[in-house]
């Protein structure tokens, strides 16, 4: 394994000073949360006040989370695993060899299609929304949780844009060099493209969870039974209409929601951003 | 000739995941759309033909020009904005600092928190009295408040600066970012900002792209912080930020969720946080204008390829691609 | 494989394992034989265990001599939901929808009209107050049935009243009295300047109540629509803008307009009503349960909002309704699920679990006594009065009110000329009237030659 290195600008001057601008800036993004998590541990009787710190710090509201009949965390947390587990593989493979063809092979009508594929990005979703229900009930797959997993398995605008900007920052030589040594293209992007662009594929597989974890239109319209829920749909039924909502439970349901993803970052962020393989570039 | 046919199949083939999808799940509905948008469709009942009515009530109507002004306001601030401050954060991240995993933990956190709880959380952090942003804004307001009441005063109380004593008094008072309309949509802008996560996310990822060589090579040239940045960093960033800028647009003509958890009619005070896929949808779903909606969601989409063609030109001089 | 990951391997990967084989599954079990009623409600929490709970004891009494299983679903944003299922051809056999969508339904055919399947069920519609079944109707047939109704009325802060020299036992009775009151109950950081408000008698700002900006000509005894047009531009709709305007410009517009831009806007919690600071709103019965909950100290009491006649009595009433859609696949089924919702003692118990009133003449013996809303007895009788009226039962209803939304924000915010924003107001609703109406009659022109379907 090749030794890691902090790649942009190297260490030196401005230690102390950069640190502290961290702190400020992080603590401006965090401080939000902090409140968010504050509120949960609130009793309901200190909920109108602004203090940050509880006088009466509980955890009644988890427990009422958890217990409610209203809104099931485990059940809706296994829904929304089940629903990003089938779409994940498919979702980052398809738009990865979507993008390698947009990105490296040169054909005729690529740039149209290209355009096309934004185009679809560009289209608002209301208008689309019932003419794609009609094809999924003719389908037969409304009430099911197909329509949100299956269409990921051909990639989506979106990453395919994504993966392909990143394909194009990678030097083409490595590339031509193979295949003058009899390597196919699929041999080029399997073994070459796929490991320099780890970081990039993580950041897709993030992004695809993080859209799966907040979809709520999808879910709305296809799922009718509330054992069906994903988290995002189950926390909308958990804001009252009549003004009546629970805030420290709405609270603390969203500190559950987002104190998995919380982990997976803190640990796996280096994927994401930074490419262990990139290193090999620099030869 | 054979080259190029066999090109065109294999590129054909690398694309099909795309194309099959948007065959089978987009293709239809987008077609099906364009059709509607020249039809009268209330959605309980079938569309009938109309012709480009819908178009040209379009240009007549005063509350489409009114969503557009407003979303156009929005983007002008909050993408360049955006850009500026995500690529900014996204260098202050990719620092040799201990702990920088926490950091940047931090700054990405936000994007994962569900909608229905931003919007409440950013509730009480507007809050005019007890909000978190008006504790803060309220000391800069006193100082600032007799600055612009003299500079009022000092014009002879007349028109042109009582917008300036305006000012002064609501930074002094404590803005009310959600009931005033002067200061709704600048308080999308501020909870924009705070879910930058996800462009910073890519620029870092961006970041690590860019060989360490050049930065040797820089250094050794003598250039200054700035100048690697400027010759380094942007030009080796540029295809990460073109993404960003145009995924920006995209996102900002279809911003449509966040105001509704945050107004209980969505479209804010006197209609100033009302924008372009808000007004689609109530045209789409309350207005049950379906045909209506259509031909606005088409008119957006020359709007934005528009937009994007221009970023696209301007790209070609300013964006470099290693592998082209 | 790094520390690292073998960690997050641990911390995540396994409970995410665990939850995927071992978690719970969401399954219903539909007992074989049984016709299906698809139900889609609006509902969430604690609202929609009520009625789960009914449906589970229809599923195993009725349910189960007559084999009907009905399926309830929670469906948030249900009327875009049904408009999408109505176009994709597969609505549900029942739905909870809410009143004010009725006529645009309606009118486009997409629900069954009630009378003739009922006929033979043991729904006595006497038996519920005539406005209840007047909102279920448009043009004349009934389409929906009254589930869980709400009046709203006038809550004013009795210790306040006292402090201002008002008797706490006599709310105003005009809508001019109203002002008067407003005025005496607004106090002033400083009253000779008067630009800094702590206390403010009354606002009709929509950022502070809920979604009735459009219905201050209705107390001024307006009939806004009339089946072909919509009236504002009216003796009933200038008095409502000057009446507005008047009382905003004596509490200084100035102040007032700050007081309201200090203001939260979150519901419940933050309403100033809670903190004392509005002595007087116009609100639901759900607004007693947010001062039980967060300031029960608070001392006041619930009145009719006053008209602008002592004898006259208007009280605005809305309720969630039960349809049946066009293309419902077992109406026959629905029918029999909705005789035994539409029981008294079932109905009653859905409305109280809801914290709603009524929709019977005579509320049930107990309703009164354990309703946990003090005041439900008010609310329940200005559903009685002659007067008492409900949205305007327009199909461009929604258009009509983003428009009264747009001319009361610009009268609260003093601007313009009260009386030109209201006919300007007129102008642009008749304008979208009768764009309708045209296109609706080149729809019935055009599809007897012939029509197009996706």
């Amino acid at each position: 394994m090749p030794a890691r290195r902090q790649t942009g600008y190297r260490s030196g001057g401005g230690g102390i000073g950069v640190y502290i601008l961290l702190c400020v800036v992080a603590g401006l993004f965090i401080f939000p949360l902090i409140w968010m998590f504050s509120v949960s541990i609130k009793p309901p009787d200190e909920l109108r006040h602004p203090n940050i710190i509880p006088e009466n710090p509980q955890l009644i509201a988890y427990q009422q989370v958890l217990r409610s009949e209203s809104f099931d965390f485990a059940l809706y947390a296994r829904n929304t695993l089940i629903i990003a587990a089938l779409s994940l593989v498919g979702m980052v493979m398809a738009s990865a060899i979507a993008a390698y063809g947009f990105a490296r092979i040169d054909f005729r009508g690529r740039n149209l299609m290209f355009g096309i594929c934004l185009a679809t990005m560009m289209i608002p979703f209301p208008v689309i929304m019932v003419p794609q229900y009609i094809i999924f009930q003719k389908l037969g797959w409304v009430g099911t949780f197909l329509p949100l997993w299956v269409p990921a398995w051909f990639g989506a605008a979106f990453n395919i844009f994504l993966l392909r900007q990143f394909f194009m920052g990678i030097p083409k030589d490595l590339e031509e060099s193979a295949m003058l040594d009899g390597c196919s293209r699929w041999g080029c992007f399997w073994l070459i493209i796929l490991p320099l662009s780890k970081p990039a594929l993580a950041v897709v597989a993030l992004f695809h969870c993080l859209a799966v974890w907040n979809d709520l239109v999808g879910p709305l319209i296809y799922l009718s039974h509330q054992e069906q829920f994903t988290l995002a749909l189950g926390l909308q039924f958990l804001q009252s209409k009549s003004g009546d909502t629970p805030w420290n439970q709405l609270m603390a349901a969203a500190t559950l929601i987002i104190l998995p993803v919380v982990i997976l970052f803190l640990f796996a962020q280096r994927t994401f951003i930074r490419g262990i393989s990139t290193t090999g570039l620099k030869g | 000739m054979k080259q190029a046919r066999s090109s065109w199949i294999s590129g054909m083939l690398w694309t099909a995941p795309w194309w099959l999808g948007f065959l089978l799940f987009l293709a239809f509905p987008m077609g099906l759309s364009l059709y509607i948008s020249f039809c009268d469709y209330p959605l309980l009942e079938s569309p009938v033909f109309i012709g480009g009515e819908n178009y040209s009530n379009l240009m007549h109507d005063a509350k489409f020009h009114a969503v557009v002004r407003n979303t156009l306001i929005y983007a002008a601030i909050a993408i360049p904005l955006g850009t500026i401050i995500a690529v900014l954060l996204a260098v202050l991240l990719n620092q040799k600092a201990r702990g920088q995993a926490i950091f940047r933990a931090c700054i990405f956190l936000p994007t994962i928190v569900p909608l229905v709880a931003v919007g409440v959380m950013w509730m009480w952090m507007l809050s005019p009295e007890a909000g978190l942003v008006n504790q803060v804004i309220r000391p800069v307001g006193h100082v600032v408040q007799p600055v612009t009441n003299a500079i009022h005063h000092a014009s002879g109380d007349s028109e042109t600066t009582a917008p300036l004593a305006e000012l002064g008094r609501d930074l002094a008072d404590g803005p009310g970012w959600l009931s005033q309309p002067r200061w709704a949509m600048l308080a999308l802008v501020i909870i924009s900002m705070w879910l930058l996560g996800s462009p910073v996310v890519i620029y870092l990822a961006g970041l690590q792209e860019i060989p360490e060589t050049l930065y040797e090579a820089a250094e050794l040239d003598g250039a200054s912080r700035w100048q690697r940045f400027r010759h380094v960093t942007l030009p080796g960033l540029s295809p990460v930020i073109l993404f960003n800028v145009i995924v920006g647009i995209i996102g900002t003509w279809q911003i449509f969720a966040l105001p509704y958890v945050m107004w209980r009619t969505g479209s804010g005070p006197n209609d100033s946080t009302y924008f372009y896929t808000m007004y689609l949808f109530d045209n789409a779903f309350r207005y049950l204008k379906m045909g209506y909606a259509s031909a606005m969601a088409w008119i957006q989409l020359l709007i934005i390829v528009g937009l994007t063609g221009v970023v696209f030109l301007v790209s070609r001089r300013t964006v470099h691609y290693r592998g082209a | 494989m790094t520390v690292r990951g073998t960690i997050l391997l641990i911390i995540l990967g396994l409970p995410a394992a665990a939850l995927l084989l071992f978690g719970p599954r969401g399954q219903v079990d539909v007992p074989p034989g049984r016709t299906v009623v698809h139900y889609w409600e609006k509902w969430s929490g604690t609202e929609a265990q009520v009625m789960q709970t009914i449906v589970n004891e229809f599923n195993q009494t009725v349910g189960a001599k007559q084999n009907i299983w009905v399926d309830y679903n929670s469906v948030s944003n249900v009327d875009q939901r049904m408009l999408i299922a109505t176009a994709g051809g597969d609505p549900p056999d029942v739905a909870g929808l809410f009143d004010y969508i009725i006529p645009q339904f309606a009118e486009r055919g997409a629900l069954m009209p009630l009378e003739d399947l009922i006929a033979d069920a043991s729904i006595n519609l006497d038996d519920f107050k005539p406005i209840w079944l007047q909102i279920g109707r448009y043009e004349g047939t009934l389409y929906a049935l009254p589930s869980t109704p709400y009046t709203i009325g006038l809550y004013y802060n009795r210790r306040l009243f006292r402090e201002a020299g008002l008797d706490p036992n006599r709310p105003p009775t005009t809508t001019a009295e109203l002002n008067e009151y407003a005025k005496r109950l607004t106090r002033y950081e400083n009253p000779e300047t008067r630009e800094r408000i702590v206390q403010l008698g009354f606002t009709t700002s929509p950022g502070m109540l809920g979604w009735w900006h459009w219905i201050w000509p209705c107390f001024f005894d307006a009939n806004m629509w009339d089946g072909q047009h919509f009236h504002i531009d009216t003796d009933a709709g200038r008095s409502a803008a000057t009446w507005t305007a008047e009382r905003r410009r004596a509490l200084g517009l100035p102040a007032v307009l700050r007081f309201e831009g200090t203001m939260g806007a979150i519901e419940g919690a933050q309403n100033p009503f809670l903190d004392e600071r509005l002595a007087m709103v116009f609100q639901g019965p759900w607004l007693s349960n947010w001062i039980n909950k967060y300031t029960p100290d608070v001392d006041y009491a619930v009145a009719p909002f006053p008209s602008v006649r002592p004898d006259l009595h208007r009280a605005f009433a809305s309720t969630d309704l039960f349809v049946i859609p066009t293309g419902a696949h077992h109406p026959r089924e629905a029918v029999i699920f909705l005789e035994y919702v539409l029981q008294q003692d079932v109905l009653e118990r859905l409305c109280c679990g809801h914290g709603k009133i009524s929709p019977f003449r005579t509320p049930g013996p107990g309703f009164y006594a354990e309703h946990k809303n003090q005041f439900i007895r008010v609310f329940d009788e200005m559903a009685s009065s002659p007067d008492a009226f409900g949205y305007p039962q327009m199909p461009t209803w929604a258009i009509a009110t983003d428009e009264l939304k747009k001319m009361h924000e610009n009268i609260l915010g003093g601007r313009s000329d009260p009386l030109a924003e209201v006919a300007a107001a007129q102008r642009r609703i008749d304008a979208v009237v009768s764009e309708h109406q045209r296109m609706y009659a080149l729809r019935r022109g055009e599809q007897s030659t012939g029509s197009t379907t996706p």
